[in-house]
């Protein structure tokens, strides 16, 4: 063996060993951070987030719950950090919030119900209500406010807050003149690649917004009514998507001020994902344990799968919500 | 340890060997202990001097002070061995047949000069047992290869190596090549010359070159020690043939006509019109080798050059449905006009090149290159590119090359007592499939070409399309094709029109570094420490693209086609960019590191001992560490113990841990992740298209079809403010998945091994044996989701963050009954008889139930809801297997044999299962009965012979035809049968039901069948909800209830396959 061979040779055994050492103690990647699609076409629900009220009075600062669809954005193909858009419901549903009073939708059987669950709903004109909720078809319709044609996303959600109660077809929709596309719907922040003690922490987040003008409405049942100009408004700070291996992004955590018209409010968010629906019967206790919450499948019971919860939430039906919310602390899970 | 007398031999074995050049090239040993026949006594110091034809020069060892030699690092070949010691008397043994891997003792007496008569008796053969390993499984060499019809071509036509594997016992065909001991062909290591030619994405064999190239095949079924990893099946270890100092050649050529096949059995579907009936046309392979010695004993060349070719005819025409209106009987004639032929060709030329040279007497080195790159043409002009799913989509090429490089360094140190063993290796395998009309990734929408086209999958069902939609027919032919109902083309299955689709073009490399030191010692016995370097550094360089930009696929209503598949990402709501190729090159790196002693302690019981360390770091295509695999420690231990102290007998057992190499395409698939969206789009005709949106029309112009569906008017964009519609980007959908989470406390996949075994050599080159051996996965690595296929993450099942799921499992018991006679004496023989059992829910790297092929991220354990009853026999699980192979050369004058060889292969059958629909996995992903609750496919037998004429030209020249006939007696046993019990969605029925039809339907094959109808104890008929009377199987068809007749899949145990039929393959050899 010559002796440049022989030094060779050392140089690859010392690189070897180089690799190994560090091969030893090299821990597993950190995830990156992202979040769940929520893509209604493909039956996939936004984030479900329970606000929980820090300060503010009248009727913005009595919310328990919002909606939230969320999607991450690259900003080249591969690695870099990313963008995330958040579209909150109380901006892009604001309506949502009208307590109706039950006589404001007659034909839908909603009088002295306190549930759309109890009500018997039936397609409108140019909608359709596919079997099961899937939205399959391509429609489009006329949403018959105030003359306007606007596209209407056949299908059919069942619209709860505030034990309020409408079907699709009453659905309002408003354009903010200044914004038709609805792109400051979304709040969108800087998300970073990885995250730091398994949160990815969100910033700087623009949009997130709704300027109404004022308009006047016909309802339908003929009659009318003005909605006065209101601007609904959320702002996150401290906004942490969770990031491990066990919870990838199915929850977060932030703080929220929202703004609706002149009342602001500020509230502690607890986000999941999906939202699963469970019993609203109070009697049975606050926070109950449910089958339709159970992450596990049961056969026996008929329950072929899970309920598409992380189990590690270790989720009960809320019956005052009808929802099942985790029971732990989302961000301390490990 | 004495290092003063490795001195003193230093000195004398070079004086005693001035002028040999001596030094080998190989992996066996022999070994033994020289004794006085007159004391019994060792005798050390005895100068043995081996020979062989497959040796350069010669090799000499001394034996030491107790008796013992050691012959190390020898070629497979038959072997001289001289003994030369002051004295005694010389001596010397001929015949003693060595093999790849393999130790086998010889054990001399030499007699003192003081004894009367001068020559020794040598009684019976140099005996051929394994003393030094724990092995588990054979040898093949070229005898076995000669005279034995075994080997089919593949799809190239090559009849490659792998093939040699066949042989053994415990070694069952599987989708991919050949898994041992009840893992599967990508669990394998599969090595040529010392190098792994694995294919690093999925880690089957890459490699093909035909056996006229091998010298000799280890099939290693088990029991192997530490200087074997990175494989959880088996090893197959390929050592090519080598120049020698005499030149020696051959050429050859062999046929096999198509017109002497049997016809196979057709296989109709009920979904579409269009049947496909494939028939082979002509196998052909020839060839010629030459080695010999470029300086004698010193540098030897071996070169060969083999094409081989295979062309197939596909046969494609139009069945119609027809009912007669009187009589109600269902035909299916053939629509006039519609039958079509296609011919497919595979070509592949195999080389091989090779030096051996020897640098001086204790050094020296080879280099070697055999590859073999082929290609898979299947001619279609562009403008016929209309095809169904079932296999008539053509104009590609398929290009397979493989090509591997070893170097290997070799040289013995103080008196060979330290063996030094260098190697490295390059083995690269190109896999591409490109359009035949010579696009690729530079072409852009709409230019025409078949990649720069998109494919459109259309699907709609019910109300199917009918064959006349996309093809036009003869007059006669579209009298027939009425309608949709006649003659259908969509009515569950699908109908491709326009461009190449999925375009892919992958360079895989191997690199491969591996070094050695053996070293031999005393200590209470004798000592054979092996410490070893063994790195890998893997690379997949994969281009891939959709033609057009993108695969349009119809919905199955028709109402809309959907961006099915289209690389691309999104940079703010519903805005896309598209990535037309995406190139990713993820790596891997391993780390290896072996230590091991085989300890024959005191001479009498040879213990061995084996520690491996391996690590491996998966690197993502985007150059971030992926997934790191630390710590692989795989202890083997071994005990061997021969009872006739003579190399006749061993009874042994050994435990080892095996631990997995993750092959690549996990780095490519899940660790760098893939950006996939899609919109959808208005359909031209429908009501819901409007002037707004008018709709596309691929059919009308497919060339166009991509703008024309994409353009603004005709896509689905949501108003964002319709209330309705929460999703940042409300019209596209993101469908690439990110990277996938890795658990933080992820451990290597492995499996544990017992193997326990006797052999004993009844004759001379012929032993019996039996063994038992028992495997089980420890850690496996699977990706799996908690919340229903939302999200995933790669860990092991039950354990770490993934304890929801049952843990992997697959058991392996098998005994093992054989009969080895090698070749000698005009005779060859071997027998074997296994009985195996194969159980769990875990089959391996690859699911047989749908030919999944992605290592460590299959779907079968994505949901803890698809693995309700998964656990039973697994796919490879055959009870009973028998192997038989025999030849025997009869010599009828000195120049003129006649050789004839017979091969019997039976085997019970694979278990049957009951598939269901899962609601999220889809059709056939629900175990509705326990698996192998459908009892078990008939045995199948294969009786193969082989007929040959030799005539000797000249004492070096031979000459021979032979006739190989494959299934001389036409069985045509099913080998598959439908397993779709329904495609409804399923409920995994569960065992402990009560219900005692339930329970019979249970119970298997024999017992009543589960689609039997459900009575109840009064004997009335159980109904559905609808009226209709209720199978015992009860299916949660939506709301729950039990099959109705509309849900069972009528063709449910139906055959799908049958048994190759007859073929007869025609040879001719020279050899020289």
């Amino acid at each position: 063996m010559s002796k440049n061979s022989r030094i060779s040779l050392f140089g690859l055994i010392g690189g070897v060993a180089g690799f190994a050492l560090s091969g030893c103690f090299a821990a597993q990647p950190t995830p990156e951070c992202n979040v769940t699609i929520t893509a209604a076409g493909q039956g996939l629900g936004p984030y479900y987030a329970l606000l929980t009220p820090v300060d503010g009075t009248g009727s913005c600062a009595e919310l328990d719950h919002m909606y939230m669809g969320m999607q991450r954005f690259r900003t080249q193909a591969n690695g870099g950090a990313f963008t995330l858009a958040v579209k909150p419901s109380l901006v892009v549903d604001p309506y949502l919030g009208y307590v109706y009073s039950a006589d404001v939708d007659p034909a839908n059987n909603c009088v002295n119900q306190t549930r759309c669950a109890d009500c018997t709903i039936d397609a409108g004109p140019g909608l359709v209500i596919p079997d099961g909720g899937a939205v399959e078809e391509f429609v489009q319709g006329d949403g018959g406010i105030g003359g306007r044609t606007v596209a209407v996303d056949g299908g059919f959600r069942a619209i709860d807050r505030k034990n309020a109660c409408r079907s699709v077809d009453d659905e309002i929709a408003r354009v903010d003149a200044t914004d038709p596309d609805g792109k400051k719907l979304n709040a969108i922040g800087q998300m970073p690649q990885f995250p730091t003690n398994n949160a990815c922490t969100i910033t700087n987040f623009v949009g997130g917004e709704q300027n109404y003008q004022e308009e006047a409405l016909t309802l339908v049942d003929g009659s009318s009514e003005t909605l006065p100009a209101i601007t609904y408004k959320t702002e996150f700070t401290n906004f942490n998507v969770i990031n491990s291996a066990k919870v990838p992004g199915t929850a977060f955590t932030t703080d929220m001020k929202y703004t609706e018209g002149g009342c602001v409010a500020n509230y502690k968010v607890v986000g999941f994902w999906p939202e699963i629906h469970c019993s609203n019967d109070p009697s049975e206790g606050a926070l109950v344990t449910s089958e339709e919450c159970d992450p596990n499948a049961d056969v026996d019971a008929g329950r072929f799968l899970g309920s598409g919860i992380n189990p590690s939430f270790e989720p009960k039906c809320n019956t005052a919500l009808g929802v099942c919310v985790p029971t732990v602390d989302v961000a301390a899970i490990k | 340890m004495r290092p003063n007398n490795w001195l003193y031999r230093t000195v004398l074995v070079a004086s005693a060997c001035v002028s040999s050049l001596a030094f080998a090239q190989g992996t066996a040993v022999v070994t033994g202990i020289v004794t006085d026949a007159a004391t019994s006594k060792p005798v050390p110091d005895v100068v043995i001097t081996a020979t062989s034809p497959a040796l350069q020069g010669e090799e000499v060892v001394v034996t030491d002070s107790s008796g013992l030699y050691r012959l190390a690092q020898l070629p497979a070949g038959v072997y001289t061995l001289k003994l030369e010691k002051e004295s005694f008397k010389p001596y010397s043994r001929t015949d003693i047949n060595i093999r790849t891997d393999r130790t086998v003792r010889v054990n001399i007496q030499l007699q003192p000069e003081a004894v009367q008569g001068d020559t020794v008796v040598v009684v019976g053969r140099p005996p051929t047992v394994d003393i030094g390993s724990t092995t588990t499984g054979i040898n093949v060499g070229k005898d076995f290869i000669n005279n034995i019809a075994f080997i089919q071509p593949n799809g190239s036509g090559v009849r490659s190596f792998e093939s040699l594997a066949s042989v053994a016992p415990q070694v069952i065909a599987d989708e991919y090549g050949f898994g041992f001991s009840g893992a599967q062909s990508p669990e394998n290591l599969y090595l040529v010359d010392g190098v792994s030619v694995s294919d690093p994405a999925f880690g089957t064999n890459g490699a093909q070159f035909p056996v006229e190239f091998v010298e000799e095949a280890n099939v290693v079924t088990g029991g192997y020690m530490a200087e074997y990893g990175r494989a959880t099946g088996g090893v197959l270890n390929v050592v090519t043939k080598s120049g020698s100092n005499e030149f020696h050649g051959m050429v050859w050529g062999n046929w096999t006509p198509g017109a002497l096949q049997g016809q196979p059995r057709a296989i109709d579907s009920d979904a579409t019109s269009v049947r496909l009936q494939a028939k082979l046309l002509n196998t052909v392979d020839f060839g010629a080798q030459v080695g010999g010695p470029i300086i004698k004993d010193r540098l030897w060349f071996f070169v060969g050059f083999a094409p081989s070719f295979n062309w197939d005819r596909t046969t494609r025409d139009l069945r119609a449905f027809v009912t007669d209106p009187v009589t109600g009987e269902e035909t299916n004639p053939v629509v006039p006009g519609s039958t079509q032929v296609r011919q497919e060709s595979q070509r592949a030329f195999s080389y091989i090149a090779k030096l051996t040279f020897l640098i001086n007497a204790d050094n020296n080195i080879s280099l070697s290159v055999v590859g073999s790159p082929s290609s898979d043409t299947t001619p279609f002009s562009f403008n016929e590119r209309r095809s169904t799913a079932n296999g008539w989509k053509g104009g590609n090429v398929v290009t397979t090359d493989s090509n591997t490089l070893s170097v290997r360094y070799q040289g013995g140190f103080l008196d060979k007592h330290l063996l030094l063993d260098v190697s490295g290796g390059w083995f690269r395998l190109r896999n591409s499939t490109l359009p035949d009309d010579g696009s690729g990734f530079n072409n852009t929408p709409g230019d025409g070409t078949a990649a720069g086209t998109p494919a459109v999958i259309y699907r709609r069902n019910p109300r199917p399309y009918s064959i006349t939609a996309f093809e036009t027919l003869t007059a006669e032919g579209a009298a027939v094709c009425v309608d949709a109902a006649t003659c259908p083309a969509t009515a569950g299955e699908t109908y491709t029109i326009g461009g190449f689709g999925f375009l892919q073009d992958a360079t895989l490399d191997r690199l491969q570094g591996r070094a050695s030191a053996t070293f031999l010692f005393q200590g209470l016995g004798h000592h054979i420490v092996k410490a070893g370097l063994d790195i890998e550094h893997l690379r997949y360089d994969l281009k891939k693209a959709y033609s057009g930009g993108s695969i349009l696929r119809e919905n199955t209503a028709g109402t809309r086609f959907d961006d099915y598949r289209q690389y691309g990402y999104f940079t703010s709501p519903d805005e896309a960019t598209r990535q037309s190729v995406i190139n990713s090159v993820p790596t891997s790196n391993s780390v290896g590191a072996y230590l091991q002693d085989s300890w024959s302690i005191m001479d009498v019981v040879t213990l061995n001992l084996g520690l491996r360390y391996d690590n491996q770091q998966l690197i993502a295509g985007d150059n971030t560490l992926g997934l790191t695999l630390n710590n692989q420690i795989s202890p083997r231990v071994g005990v061997i113990y021969d009872f006739t102290q003579q190399g006749r007998s061993k009874l042994f057992a050994n435990f080892s841990r095996y631990y997995e190499a993750v092959p690549i395409d996990i780095a490519d698939r899940a660790l760098t992740g893939e950006n996939q969206y899609q919109f959808q789009h208005a359909v031209k005709g429908h009501p819901t298209a409007q002037p707004g949106n008018p709709g596309c029309d691929p059919l009308a112009n497919i060339s166009q079809a991509l703008n024309e569906c994409q353009d603004p008017l005709n896509t689905r964009r949501v108003n964002a403010i319709n209330g309705g519609d929460y999703d940042p980007s409300a019209g596209g959908l993101q469908t690439g998945a990110g990277k996938t989470p890795i658990d933080p406390n992820i451990k290597a996949q492995s499996s544990d091994e017992i193997v326990v075994g006797g052999e004993y050599e009844v004759i001379s080159d012929g032993r019996v044996g039996a063994t038992y051996t028992r495997r089980y996965m420890n850690s496996v690595i699977e990706d799996m989701s908690v919340d229903e296929a939302s999200t995933y993450f790669i860990g092991n099942p039950g354990e770490g963050i993934s304890t929801a799921f049952p843990r992997a499992v697959r058991d392996y018991d098998a005994v093992t009954v054989y009969f080895n006679k090698a070749f000698s004496d005009g005779w060859m023989g071997q027998v074997s008889y296994t009985y195996s059992s194969l159980r769990g829910n875990y089959n391996g790297l690859f699911r047989p139930e749908t030919g999944q092929l992605d290592p460590n991220i299959n779907a079968d354990f994505d949901l803890i809801s698809l693995l309700g009853n998964r656990t039973g026999p697994l796919d490879a699980d055959r009870n009973h297997f028998i192997k038989a192979y025999a030849s025997k050369e009869f010599v009828l004058t000195p120049s003129f044999s006649l050789v004839a060889g017979l091969t019997y292969e039976g085997r019970s059958g694979a278990p049957i299962n009951y598939y269901g629909s899962h609601p999220l996995y889809g059709p056939d992903e629900a175990f509705v009965l326990p698996r192998g609750a459908g009892g078990r496919l008939p045995w199948r037998h294969a009786i193969n012979a082989k007929g040959g004429v030799r005539y000797k030209i000249s004492k070096d020249n031979v000459v021979e035809f032979t006739a190989d006939v494959f299934n001389m007696f036409n069985f045509q046993a099913v080998t598959a049968v439908d397993n779709t019990i329904t495609s409804a969605d399923a409920l995994p029925f569960q065992t402990n039901s009560k219900d005692p039809q339930a329970a019979a339907c249970l119970a298997g094959s024999g017992q009543p069948q589960c689609t039997e109808l459900a009575f109840d104890e009064d004997g009335d008929p159980v109904l559905n909800a609808d009226g209709s009377q209720a199978y015992v199987l009860p299916i949660q068809g939506g709301g729950g209830g039990n099959l109705t007749t509309a849900d069972i899949n009528p063709n449910f145990k139906r055959p799908t396959a049958y048994q190759a039929p007859i073929s007869v393959r025609f040879g001719i050899r020279f050899s020289f």
